[in-house]
């Protein structure tokens, strides 16, 4: 929810990181970038958490 | 694969709600319209004054369960669906006749709900199967 809203105020070409310890991100996130047409950038696995970094495309 | 979710929410606990909640947002985040019905005790859940209360858990969680579920936190169900209704189409409907039965006007419950309606108003708007919580 909070990289939806985060994606709305962005500029086309920002790129947002994401921080998440919801295992489910690891599939809705991706999920939801194709479907709304943004750019997966990089998934990190880090101590604990996923770190999503996505750029907004359109 | 963009159909709408049609959810008819009746049960007034948190557990419940929270998980209705969640469907909620994630259907809006997919970019579905939601349209939300809210009877009984869901819709009890939902006076401005008591929104916040704790409304207890469903009885199959038990003491551990119930346990389980205040530690495990997050976001209350009323703010997630906020959120939902930030970032997509949900509508939030009370039952008319829940409303008689509480004996509340729209002004009574909290500013999600949109409005209320009768069961034919629902389905005049509900299309595709009907979720039941």
């Amino acid at each position: 929810m909070s990289l939806i809203g985060a994606i709305r105020e962005g500029q086309v070409g920002d790129v947002i990181e994401v921080l998440s310890s919801d295992a489910g991100s690891r599939t809705d996130i991706p999920a939801w970038l194709a479907k709304a047409g943004h750019e997966p950038v990089e998934v990190v696995e880090e101590d604990g958490f996923t770190r999503f970094v996505v750029r907004k495309a359109r | 694969m963009d159909g709408s979710l049609s959810l008819v929410l009746f049960s007034g606990t948190d557990d419940k709600l929270n998980a209705a909640a969640v469907l909620v947002a994630g259907a809006a985040a997919m970019g579905r319209k939601v349209r939300v019905f809210l009877q009984y005790w869901a819709l009890d859940a939902f006076r401005a004054d008591r929104i916040l209360k704790d409304h207890g858990v469903a009885p199959e969680a038990g003491l551990e369960g119930a346990e389980l579920f205040q530690r495990h936190g997050g976001q209350h169900w009323s703010e997630i669906l906020r959120q939902a209704k930030d970032i997509g189409e949900v509508d939030i409907q009370a039952c008319s006749l829940s409303m008689e039965m509480f004996g509340l006007e729209v002004a009574d419950l909290d500013p999600l709900v949109d409005g209320q309606e009768g069961v034919a108003g629902f389905f005049t708007h509900a299309d595709g199967s009907v979720t039941f919580i």
